[in-house]
């Protein structure tokens, strides 16, 4: 998911960065207020928690492990502003330390996976979890549909980015500059393996953890 | 004897973090060129370089850039096989196996190269359609150079940067860059945390490994580990709380204030000239302006 260089173009990076920007000054503004002088602490040990948190590798099937990206997790736990500041910070760290996801693409990865991806999260686990208790069911399966329908958001934007390249940037002779496939290739490559496999994953994980905290850590869910 | 392989994976990916960053800080302390250089320009003028290299479209130039990637790895004292291994081992491998299926006419329709296969007819489904001859096309070929160029070329720049670099002085250098003080803080506690966290997870899974004579069914596996990851959340959190007291009681009053300070040498100016300079040379070569 995490998009490399040389895979989008300036005018494709450019645009996410800038639609990006507006939703870092405001999660930061929003967070400066709420949180005060706790706020870097706080947001650094959630983008730690959100870096680790790929490393947890769970048993599929047949032997087969898989790990969950746990953006919607955090929104649930940390509220959509510092889910896009955590999630962010950890997306840097891998892209500037680790080589993992381009520094150009940066914009653009942070916008599908924590701007949007924490957003779709944490707004569908909100509007199926309205009114329920800290310790019901209906909160588990709120986990799991705003996990999974949240990664796949994320999968379908980036299969979008990457699809359009194509389409905005050719050479005089017509010739793909960047990404070469089109949409038509890249949305159902990119769903076919989230929408049956990764998806699922994340909702199982994500509701998984939040049954531990609600048995638990049940003052953990207050959000 | 079944084996609880996702317990082996989880060690295994926290090892290939601990190990990445110890190679980069080995790097990053070596006197070589790059390591010379401050945070501050070394993180501009890359980042100038990974835009220069989004904007080129003639795979000549791209190639060209890569060897002056190889040439300051060797300047700035990394190994030469250990860096070629660290570029071309993940993106750049991968990339060229999921650009394979765009030298086709399939995907990139154009003059035949070499014809692979030939059917009945043409077959269409919908928005897919195969021709009657699969072939490989001279602008496939040629796209894909092209796109294989990029991604290699920004890639050996971008490990580059990482090895060379310590981490606190990128998120130094990213002030300059304009980026809030407070983005900034955050970045270097959590770099600093993470390998706490990395120790933790470490600690849990030994803990658990040691003690596994036969694996459970796996769902009862995936609850211990939802448990760990909760515990992990759990502890992050007290952590939190623990360090903002501990800032309190040193007198943090929600000012961040680095103790890096940088110095422009004659060095750095000369870094910056000789990057302007090529990126100039590429603009005017790929115009058409300046001739091979």
């Amino acid at each position: 998911m995490h998009i490399p260089d040389g895979y989008l173009g300036p005018a494709t990076y450019g645009t996410l960065f800038g639609i990006t920007a507006p939703f870092w000054g405001y999660a930061s503004w929003k967070l400066n207020r709420t949180l005060k002088s706790r706020q870097a602490p706080y947001l650094a040990l959630g983008a730690a928690f959100s870096f680790v948190i790929m490393m947890f590798n769970i048993p599929v099937l047949g032997g087969t492990t898989g790990h969950a990206t746990g953006t919607t997790l955090i929104a649930v736990l940390l509220g959509p502003w510092a889910t896009i500041i955590a999630v962010s910070v950890a997306l840097v760290i891998q892209a500037l330390l680790f080589g993992d996801g381009g520094i150009t693409a940066l914009g653009a990865n942070c916008f599908n996976i924590a701007v949007a991806g924490g957003l779709a999260g944490w707004g569908i686990y909100r509007v199926i979890a309205a009114g329920s208790d800290v310790r019901s069911k209906r909160r588990l399966v709120a986990a799991a549909i705003a996990a999974y329908l949240s990664l796949n958001v994320s999968a379908l934007l980036t299969a979008v980015e990457l699809g359009v390249q194509p389409l905005l940037e050719r050479s005089p002779e017509g010739q793909p500059l960047y990404s070469p496939y089109p949409l038509t290739i890249t949305i159902p490559a990119m769903l076919l393996e989230h929408v049956f496999l990764f998806g699922v994953v994340e909702a199982v994980i994500t509701a998984l953890v939040l049954r531990y905290l609600q048995k638990h850590e049940p003052e953990m869910l207050r959000l | 004897m079944p084996k609880a392989r996702f317990l082996d994976k989880t060690l295994l990916a926290v090892a290939n973090v601990a190990q990445q960053s110890l190679f980069s800080e080995s790097f990053s302390v070596r006197r070589g060129l790059l390591q010379a250089l401050d945070a501050r320009v070394k993180l501009v003028t890359f980042l100038f370089i990974l835009i220069l290299i989004s904007f080129l479209h003639d795979p000549r130039s791209l190639w060209g850039l890569y060897i002056v990637s190889l040439a300051l790895a060797g300047l700035s004292r990394v190994p030469l096989g250990f860096f070629l291994k660290r570029v071309w081992l993940f993106v750049p491998l991968f990339s060229a196996a999921i650009v394979l299926p765009a030298v086709l006419n399939i995907v990139t329709p154009g003059d035949p190269v070499w014809v692979l296969l030939r059917l009945s007819g043409p077959r269409t489904w919908g928005p897919y359609s195969l021709p009657a001859e699969i072939t490989i096309t001279e602008q496939g070929l040629r796209g894909a150079n092209l796109f294989l160029s990029r991604v290699a070329a920004s890639v050996a720049f971008a490990i580059l940067l990482t090895l060379t670099s310590k981490w606190s002085a990128i998120f130094s250098g990213l002030r300059s860059l304009f980026a809030p003080r407070i983005f900034v803080m955050t970045l270097s506690m959590t770099e600093r945390y993470l390998f706490v966290f990395l120790r933790l997870i470490q600690d849990m899974y030994r803990a658990r490994k040691s003690r596994t004579i036969h694996p459970f069914s796996p769902a009862a596996e995936r609850h211990w580990t939802a448990s760990r990851i909760g515990v992990t959340f759990k502890k992050s959190i007290d952590m939190s709380e623990d360090i903002h007291k501990a800032m309190l009681s040193r007198g943090f009053q929600g000012e961040f204030r680095s103790l890096d300070r940088f110095h422009l040498s004659p060095a750095d100016a000369a870094w910056v000239a000789a990057v302007l300079f090529a990126g100039v040379v590429l603009i005017l070569f790929e115009k058409g302006i300046l001739n091979s």
